[in-house]
């Protein structure tokens, strides 16, 4: 029980230097400038298509350009440099205290307690002088996430402690246990970089570089990017042949099906097509290299927490309490190298940061993990879970209905109506297309499955690949289920269940089942006493 | 907030008995004051007329004389316009009056819909907060529209609309004390 005093006298003794109003280390000049640059130029990329309109006349006058964008830099730096000295911050008592903004100031008390999350980032630049990059999450709205841009290693991981010990003990007044810190904590983290584990910490699980290699290959998001970029494909592939001919090469000869024969257009087509396949998994395998390298998952008594990250090594922790849901992924090549992917679910700080991809910076993903080793860790969070074990119910054959009434028969009838007596050939070959539509439908329909036991609720759902969800009953947060009169005469419903990290849907399943699951999670949710968070 | 949560190692395993469970089937649904689904109609007939009115001010004014193919579009448009409007007055005119909530002891629950009928139930345990919310005609009207937002988010914010002002701070104050029951537990 020398818990209360020995605890806080530590940091607080090591923390004074913090106490008075203070800059981060210059450094973080570097990295204001950096985020300026990003943000500013990030955005410019929407612009370069308006770019190359303007580029006959930067071709004309180059020096103007040149210093035209001289100027932009230099005003950016000032911006950076100002910014930079307007950022003070100091820890006064529990609070983090913020003052920032060159024209609009704002100041930011955060108190220890209402800090959710505190991250710990190092970009590569940071890495001789030994910095790290301190990110506060807050539950509350995105304007209230502070960042502290710069501090020494050995500071950074004290304050980082200091927030969690005076967390701990709110944590341990309420929950009446022991949850000592070794008082040698903070002086074991002293110079040693982010990676290193706490004494504490178990680890749950690694990722090598060939793992990550599998998880780059199956989760190509770069063709989701491809696809983005459809627009600008005329210009691009200008852009390319143009630069091409200049080398000598005419690629449009060898697309031309006046001057080649079918034969030799659809190699040309091929080999193209597996080019740049090979050249998107490639960056994709880089891409995933560069962001999980050194995956470690570990588990202190309070904190999951991940580390990754070849470039900037990005740490994030995550209470298990806050733990929502788990989601096992598998994808179809995922499927193919019998691997699957763990995502640890939580809060879903707010819609418009999950919709601009922001959540996963703070979502805790485990990739390319074999079966047994996923059923392990599932385990591990939710003890007692049977995901791989359960007998899972199928969905009525109605939720192929609207699909196949609404979308499908309509489409085919159509495409056949309108295409049949002009261009018999281009409605044959549709015809397959709708062969396969029908056969994924399918597959969905086959795919879904729920199954509930005496903690869990079960979904399993996909199309190729498959997903299986595993939630905790007792954290539900609202629950609908919806019917339309045909669906009452069959008997089924619709059952909606939303958490704190999203909703899932159950389709068409029988109203009986629907309503025995709600009943059963509506009673754990309010019997059980247990908080969501 | 975190006591039995934050150690998930806890196991446990109630019994249960799926036939004693409390039944959504049972549910008392109330209905919501007959000067909301009045107030809809009214409205929706004023937004009908509104929409005449402008497209008859259109047909009859000598200032603006758009081609003959643009007339015709225009005039196909507030058609348009009109009969949705109609179309939306009949809809409300059936099924608001078929809305209805219910209350008990841990969760509320809202149901609506005609042909697609959807009932939502929140656990009171899982709000995080409350608002009652009153435009200006429903402040004309008595009228209050209960809203309840938990962690789920913005997107699944559950509301109550037409209720009489005294009912629905009743059901705030019940809310209100729930919670501040279990905390004191």
């Amino acid at each position: 029980m020398t818990e209360p005093s020995a605890n806080p006298v530590r940091p607080e003794a090591q923390l004074q230097s913090l106490t008075h109003w203070q800059r981060v280390s210059p450094i973080a000049l570097l990295y204001f400038a950096f985020r300026l640059f990003k943000g500013v130029f990030g955005n410019l990329a929407y612009l370069a298509p308006a770019l190359l309109v303007f580029y006959q006349g930067i071709k004309r006058e180059p020096g103007y350009f040149a210093l035209g964008l001289l100027l932009l830099m230099t005003a950016l730096l000032l911006i950076a440099l100002l910014r930079y000295l307007a950022f003070r911050f100091r820890v006064h008592g529990d609070t983090v205290e913020i003052r920032s903004g060159v024209l609009r100031k704002t100041q930011l008390n955060l108190p220890f307690s209402r800090i959710q999350n505190v991250r710990l980032l190092q970009p590569l630049y940071y890495r001789p002088s030994g910095h790290l990059c301190l990110q506060l999450d807050t539950a509350g709205s995105r304007q209230q996430e502070a960042r502290l841009a710069a501090l020494p290693n050995a500071l950074a991981t004290e304050l980082q402690q200091a927030i969690y010990a005076t967390q701990r003990q709110q944590g341990a007044s309420t929950e009446n246990t022991s949850t000592v810190v070794p008082a040698s904590e903070p002086d074991t983290t002293v110079g040693h970089s982010v990676a290193t584990d706490q004494p504490e910490e178990q680890l749950l699980c690694q990722r090598s570089v060939g793992d990550l290699v599998l998880y780059g290959i199956s989760n190509n998001r770069l063709l989701l990017a491809l696809g983005l970029a459809a627009p600008f494909y005329n210009r691009i592939t200008e852009l390319v042949s143009e630069l091409l001919r200049r080398l000598g090469l005419d690629v449009a000869h060898w697309f031309n099906p006046e001057q080649q024969s079918w034969f030799w257009l659809g190699l040309a087509v091929l080999a193209l097509t597996l080019m740049i396949m090979l050249l998107i998994t490639l960056f994709s395998i880089a891409a995933s290299v560069l962001s999980y390298y050194g995956f470690r998952l570990t588990r202190s008594e309070k904190r999951y927490i991940r580390r990754s990250g070849l470039f900037t090594r990005h740490e994030i922790s995550m209470r298990p309490s806050r733990l929502q849901w788990l989601q096992l992924q598998q994808d179809w090549l995922d499927k193919v190298f019998g691997r699957c992917n763990l995502h640890y679910e939580q809060v879903q700080s707010t819609p418009m940061a999950a919709a601009q991809g922001h959540a996963s910076q703070g979502k805790i993903m485990v990739p390319s993990l074999p079966p047994a080793q996923a059923a392990a860790l599932m385990t591990e969070a939710m003890p007692g879970q049977n995901s791989a074990g359960i007998t899972f119910s199928g969905v009525n054959w109605r939720f192929l209905l609207p699909s196949v009434l609404l979308f499908w028969l309509p489409a085919l009838a159509f495409s056949q109506w309108a295409l049949q007596p002009d261009d018999a050939l281009l409605a044959n070959l549709l015809l397959p297309v709708f062969v396969l539509l029908l056969g994924l439908l399918l597959l969905r329909w086959r795919r879904f499955g729920y199954a509930m036991d005496e903690q869990y609720f079960y979904l399993r759902r996909g199309v190729i690949g498959v997903d299986y969800y595993c939630l905790p009953l007792y954290k539900l947060q609202q629950l609908s289920r919806q019917q339309h009169w045909l669906m009452r005469r069959a008997g089924l419903m619709h059952l909606q269940l939303v958490f704190a990290s999203g909703s899932l849907t159950v389709p068409y399943m029988t109203a009986q089942d629907a309503d025995k699951i709600a009943n059963t999670l509506l009673y754990h949710t309010q019997s059980s006493g247990k908080g969501w968070m | 907030m975190d006591t039995g949560a934050s150690d998930p190692t806890a196991f446990h395993n109630q019994p249960l008995h799926p036939n004693q469970l409390p039944d959504l089937q049972q549910l008392e649904w109330q209905p919501l004051s007959p000067r909301y689904s009045q107030l809809a109609f009214w409205l929706n007939n004023a937004t009908t007329l509104l929409l005449l009115l402008v497209t008859l001010a259109y047909w009859l004014q000598p200032f603006w004389q758009p081609s003959e193919a643009n007339h015709q579009l225009l005039l196909g448009l507030a058609g348009l316009l009109i009969a949705g409007s109609l179309w939306v007055t009949l809809y409300c005119r059936l099924a608001f009056p078929r809305k209805r909530y219910a209350l008990r002891e841990h969760d509320l629950s809202f149901r609506s819909g005609l042909l697609f009928e959807k009932s939502v139930t929140q656990p009171i345990l899982r709000i995080q907060h409350i608002e009652l919310k009153r435009g200006p005609i429903e402040r004309k009207a008595g009228l209050a529209t209960l809203q309840v937002f938990s962690a789920g988010g913005a997107l699944h914010t559950f509301e109550i609309p037409g209720l009489p002002l005294m009912e629905a701070k009743k059901i705030r104050q019940f809310i209100l004390q729930h919670k501040d029951n279990r905390q004191h537990d």
